[in-house]
């Protein structure tokens, strides 16, 4: 056992703390009493046990009720072996509080700037660290994204490293997969089986059948190194389930950036579809407190249109509820009006798109606010009213998109139907409007050591070729079709490494998940590197126990809404427990097991390697310092560029000239047969980076891209990184409209009276599949009752509180679209082919459109620790073997969980909000829009019936 | 300005503007008399002392912007996070409600902890003798006194005041004390993304928190209190309609914060 012995020391990260309860107690932050198992303590003041005992005799004090001071009286909490740590409540024990709060807490303590990643914003934090133990996490107000904010589940950080139920060995699946039986191995053991693995794949003369699929991943320098050093290229990822269409519509205006950042701090009105800023979204903390910047400092008004009431939607100034999918229609409707109106600016669209106002009169004729109307129910007047507002706020007006417009079939349409709105009123980069910057992550002046050269394999999981807009200008991929093809036996994985990655909560059609990765026979081996024994987990052979964001290194940023790149860092904040260990640690390792040159690559050691990374960093002269140390001491840098507004106008200088060719048809300044800008009256100037130098409201690319036609100099002439499709796209042809349209699914234009189409969302205090294990969070959101509109559910029979069973439908128009997706093996009910059903509770909310239903995501775990199940106990020995149960406990929660949902799984006897809720992706189908391959998860047709 | 934010939802401006002109009042009956709750306190002898801030000159009070706050939950999380409060009890909560009926619906977002009052109910409870007026008015517990009585809890007109459930002693803000002694804000500040939450001097008039609820007047949010007809000079003003329609929900004297405000059953108006 001193094996064990030295590793909870090593957990601890702590000498002597375990022997000495007074020295906990001043470790504890807030000079409270602790406990330790045996029940002995001492309080802050090195009082005994015994000595507050006797303070159980209260003095003696006019009007005190001594029967009633002895009636309150609690059960001390039970502490493990190494008494309390911050985030699991250390409140206090039998004795009473003394010193409270800790006027010391705060003295001698480390402040160590970093980058949270509790969800993809990776805002900037400070720990506070107190003898080795972070007992505070705050915003990090250096960040110049974040600038010192953050939001619920930043703060819950503690939570995160301090879990109990936190993995912290190597594991080694011993009983069938997916059966939770599993041994404690070493690293030494796990790296030898993984590399033999490995080493085999890659003998095979099949590198792509080794598959590196990512949840969220903030490492993208060294994922890329080691599955380029390796020779795959087959990188599975989550952007199709997340943000592919908002992508495909800006990479098809600008082809410079996938990521519009909208200037709302400057804005005067920000027109929001369906975007839920004020609770997620990838830029959640630096937009949301712009947009508030904008409305209370700059008088910007905000308009939202949502299927759902949203806090976004709920906080706005307006709000519209369009049936689902028509945001598209809606955004249509109101350029129709702002050209009706004559609101549109001449001077943009004439200088600065590929369209006349006479083509986009033409084209927008059919689309009269009466039409949008009728598809979505948003009254014409109120479309055109809200066009109006918006384009007379021009040029400080911007729309706002994100997965609400863009998770649909029809969801590329929907976002250039949005995008388009800026162009008409020349809101396009301008101040306050619509804007992107060029450097959507780090800083460029930042560059990592040396790469290997690219991966050359081609997988058919990576690049499925049915979807043409999915990795012609980045690699977005498909990810939601990887677990169908593969039981399509289209293609088959060797060795798969999951990371950071809960597929089977938070992918569509869970038990399709589940039996494909269950199967060894698709599957053949399965390494999970993860923090917590999650749902993926359940199904590896091998799990890895993966260092939390508190515990590793990175240089990161967000798309930037200053419009100027920064770098940030992510720095450990303490050392990692337990024998975690970030990829930066392993994969040198893993890949010198590996051999046959790919350790080449792997020479440096990670502070070498940080070394070099931020080595550009230029010197702050009030410090002294630069590169990796200013980094470490600050947290973020933030370069002296100017914010990127109207780029397009930035003029050519003589030496980009020299040389250059100028088309006079079209203007187009090309140089060695690039193009470089574009004659703007006579001026060279930079244009937009896109084939015709302009903002492309008529794309010729997607047109001919759709049907695998030459689009040699279109590429060309723009100043962009694009490609053709690979050769293994031939004769997937897809017709894509050269010009914003917008169509409706086939199996939304006749729903029946119990059929509804089911939306969903995510909590503010959650991500998607990664923050219900955190118990400050869970306390807020833990359940997800099924929100229904009460006329809705009158006309049902339902009441608050009722029980229904959700029958989910596939797509109608997906089966006539993608003919692949077809499936012989789903029930037909009432002409909708069936996917899964599943009973929930329901509860009515005047916020929703009365055809739709609304289930969050995040909720429903089976695995992920006992707090995300709602349970005060660990309910199975088996997952547990990963983690350290004796070190300590969390009294709390076992104590406290006032959530835990007693009733057995019988409706009757459930008690609203308590449980651990649904898993809505039961429900969903696998849905990708036909041309960029984004899930729709807010499509889906669902038939209710009451239960009970 | 194409609108005016402060006009936010024109269906939710008359009835918060009617309603918050001055004060937002306890909407049920002012439930155990007022006699009851006086025959709690103590005989002022017994609290005049501890009534008393010792005077450094500064007079610290609260200014929740609701028009800015969008029910982010990040206050609270630091705040459990700063405290360890334990699972079930809260030292500050974020209270919803959804408003009006379909289409035309808005969410209200208040942020609640404890007032701070300047003639706080709870010093004149406290038979122990623990609770009492710190610096700046900071109405704060000594825990070498409290001993778990919990009349305080019966008294506060807030309900911002737990009993925690094993040390048996009240808990209550207290305005972080620990942390604004060494130049921080109070846990719940500076992590507001909407910038909703002002903590400072009144007495200072370049203070944050004045410019905050000055610029709230100019824009026609006149900030107003909470049940100030409980005469207890509360320390915390309230910008926008969110107080009004959410009074309501915020507990009372002899209730405290709990996880069921956070039930989705619970963000409309309660069943009668």
């Amino acid at each position: 056992m001193s094996n064990d012995r030295s590793s909870r020391r090593r957990f601890l990260q702590l000498g002597l703390a375990a022997s000495s309860s007074t020295a906990l107690a001043a470790l504890s932050g807030c000079g409270q009493s602790s406990t330790t198992s045996e029940g002995k303590s001492k309080d802050a003041d090195g009082n005994s046990a015994s000595a507050a005992a006797n303070k159980d005799a209260p003095p003696k004090l006019p009007g005190l009720d001594l029967e009633k001071w002895k009636s309150i009286r609690g059960t001390p909490y039970q502490l493990g072996e190494f008494g309390a740590m911050p985030g699991v409540c250390n409140l206090p024990g039998p004795q009473a509080k003394r010193n409270w709060p800790d006027r010391d807490k705060y003295k001698d303590v480390e402040k160590i700037p970093s980058m949270c990643q509790l969800c993809s914003t990776v805002c900037g934090i400070v720990g506070y660290v107190k003898d080795g133990r972070l007992i505070k996490i705050e915003g990090n107000p250096n960040d110049p994204n974040s600038r010192g904010y953050l939001c619920a589940r930043g703060q819950a950080g503690l939570n995160h490293l301090y879990h109990p139920e936190r993995l912290l060995y190597p594991l080694k699946r011993v009983g069938a997969r997916g059966e939770g039986k599993w041994k404690r191995i070493t690293w030494d053991e796990a790296l030898d089986e993984i590399a033999a693995k490995l080493r085999a794949v890659r003998e095979s003369g099949k590198p792509e059948e080794f598959a590196f699929h990512q949840g969220r991943q903030r490492s993208k320098d060294y994922i890329k190194r080691f599955l380029d050093a390796f020779g795959t290229k087959t990188q599975l990822s989550h952007r199709a389930l997340c943000s592919g269409n908002r992508r495909a519509a800006n990479l098809t205006y600008l082809w410079e950036s996938d990521w519009d950042l909208n200037d709302v701090e400057n804005s005067k009105y920000i027109l929001n579809f369906g975007s839920n800023a004020f609770e997620a979204h990838q830029g959640h903390v630096p937009f949301a407190s712009r947009i508030q910047n904008g409305r209370f400092n700059n008088g910007a008004k905000l308009v939202t249109f949502d299927v759902r009431l949203s806090n976004t939607a709920g906080a706005s100034d307006e709000w519209f509820a369009p049936f689902p999918g028509t945001d598209g229609a809606i955004a249509l409707a109101m350029g129709h009006t702002i050209l009706a109106e004559n609101l549109h600016d001449e001077q943009f669209i004439s200088q600065w798109t590929n369209a006349t106002v006479d083509e986009l009169q033409e084209l927008l004729k059919p689309h009269t606010p009466e039409w949008a109307e009728q598809v979505s129910g948003v009254p014409a007047a109120d479309i055109r009213r809200i066009a109006i507002e918006f384009a007379k706020a021009a040029p400080a007006c911007t729309t706002m998109c994100n997965r609400g417009s863009s998770a649909h079939i029809n969801g590329y349409y929907n976002d250039r139907a949005i995008q388009l709105l800026n162009a008409l009123v020349g809101s396009v980069g301008k101040k306050g409007g619509w804007c992107w910057s060029p450097w959507s992550g780090l800083d460029p002046v930042v560059k990592t050591p040396a790469m290997p050269p690219g991966a050359k394999t081609w997988s058919v999981l990576e690049d499925p070729p049915e979807y043409p807009l999915s990795n012609v200008w980045r690699r977005m991929r498909v990810g939601e079709i990887i677990y169908l093809y593969l039981l399509q036996g289209r293609a088959k994985l060797q060795a798969y490494m999951t990371y950071n990655l809960d597929s089977p909560l938070t992918w569509p059609e869970e038990s399709l998940t589940q039996q494909v990765l269950c199967d060894e026979d698709l599957i053949e081996f399965h390494v999970c590197i993860n923090s917590f024994y999650n749902e993926t987990a359940h199904f590896a052979d091998i799990v890895l126990p993966w260092a939390t964001y508190l515990e590793r290194w990175d240089l990161d940023a967000r798309g930037a809404y200053n419009l100027k790149p920064y770098v940030g860092i992510r720095q450990p904040v303490v050392e990692s427990l337990g024998e975690s260990r970030d990829i930066r640690e392993f994969f040198p390792d893993l890949a010198r097991r590996i051999g046959g040159g790919m350790e080449e690559w792997f020479n440096e050691s990670v502070d070498e390697y940080m070394q070099q990374w931020a080595s550009n960093v230029p010197e702050n002269p009030d410090t002294g310092k630069r590169g990796l140390d200013r980094l470490k001491e600050e947290g973020a840098w933030e370069g002296d560029r100017e914010p990127f507004y109207e780029a397009y106008n930035t003029p050519l200088s003589d030496e980009d000239m020299a040389g250059a060719a100028v088309d006079e048809q079209s203007g187009i300044i090309t140089k060695d047969g690039k193009g470089i800008g574009v004659m703007l009256d006579g001026q060279p100037v930079r244009g937009f980076l896109t084939p015709s130098r302009r903002f492309e409201i008529r794309s010729a690319f997607v047109e001919k891209i759709g049907r695998n036609e030459d689009c040699s100099e279109l590429i060309a002439s723009s100043g962009a990184k694009a490609s053709h499709r690979n050769s293994q796209h031939k004769g997937n042809n897809t017709d894509i409209s050269p010009v914003p349209t917008w169509f409706q699914p086939k199996e939304h234009q006749s729903l029946t009276d119990n059929e509804l189409v089911m939306t969903s969302f995510k909590w503010n205090v959650h991500n998607h599949g990664r923050t219900m294990n955190l118990k400050w969070l869970a306390e807020i959101v833990h359940s997800n009752p099924a929100w229904l509109n009460p006329r809705t559910a009158e006309q049902l029979g339902l009441e608050d509180g009722d029980w229904i069973e959700l029958t989910s439908y596939a797509s109608a128009e997906l089966d006539d679209r993608s003919p692949h997706l077809k499936r012989d093996d789903l029930e037909v009910e009432n002409g909708r082919k069936v996917v899964s059903r599943m009973r929930v509770p329901i509860v009515t909310m005047q916020g929703i459109h009365p055809k739709a239903i609304a289930m969050s995501n995040s909720c429903g775990h089976s695995q992920y620790t006992s707090v995300a199940q709602a349970k005060r106990r660990p309910p199975d020995e088996g997952v547990l073997a990963g983690c350290d149960p004796a070190t300590y406990r969390d009294a709390d929660w076992e104590r406290n969980m006032w959530w835990e949902d007693t009733s057995n799984g019988d409706p009757a006897k459930w008690k609203p909000n308590t449980g651990n809720g649904w898993n809505q992706n039961r429900l969903m189908p696998i849905a990708p829009d036909p041309i960029s391959g984004q899930q729709a998860f807010h499509d889906t047709v669902v038939s209710i019936r009451k239960i009970g | 300005m194409p609108d005016g934010n402060t006009s936010r939802r024109d269906f939710l401006r008359k009835s918060a503007i009617a309603a918050a002109a001055t004060t937002v009042p306890a909407s049920a009956p002012a439930d155990p008399t007022a006699e009851t709750i006086e025959s709690k306190f103590q005989p002022e002898e017994l609290w005049r002392d501890r009534m008393t801030a010792p005077d450094d000159g500064r007079k610290l009070g609260w200014f929740v912007d609701s028009r800015r706050c969008f029910g982010c939950h990040a206050c609270e999380v630091s705040c459990k996070a700063e405290n360890d409060v334990p699972l079930g009890n809260f030292i500050r909560q974020t209270f919803y409600r959804d408003v009006g009926e379909y289409p035309q619906v808005a969410r209200m977002f208040l942020p609640m902890a404890c007032q701070h009052c300047e003639d706080a109910p709870c010093i004149k409870a406290c038979p122990c003798g623990a609770l009492h007026k710190a610096e700046g008015g900071t109405v704060a517990i000594d825990y070498n006194v409290c001993c778990g009585h919990g009349t305080c809890v019966e008294v506060c007109p807030y309900g911002a005041i737990y009993m925690d459930p094993v040390a048996k002693q009240a808990v209550k803000c207290h305005n972080c004390y620990h942390r604004t002694e060494v130049g921080m804000e109070p846990a719940c500040v500076p992590t507001c993304p909407s910038q909703a939450l002002y903590f400072g001097d009144l007495n200072d008039p370049e203070s944050e928190i004045n410019s905050a609820m000055a610029a709230a007047r100019d824009a026609g949010a006149e900030p107003v209190q909470l049940r100030d007809e409980k005469e207890t000079k509360p320390r915390m003003w309230f910008a926008g309609p969110a107080p009004a329609e959410i009074e309501d929900s915020i507990p009372r004297e002899g209730e405290s914060y709990s996880g069921e405000a956070y039930s989705i059953y619970n963000w409309k108006l309660p069943v009668v």
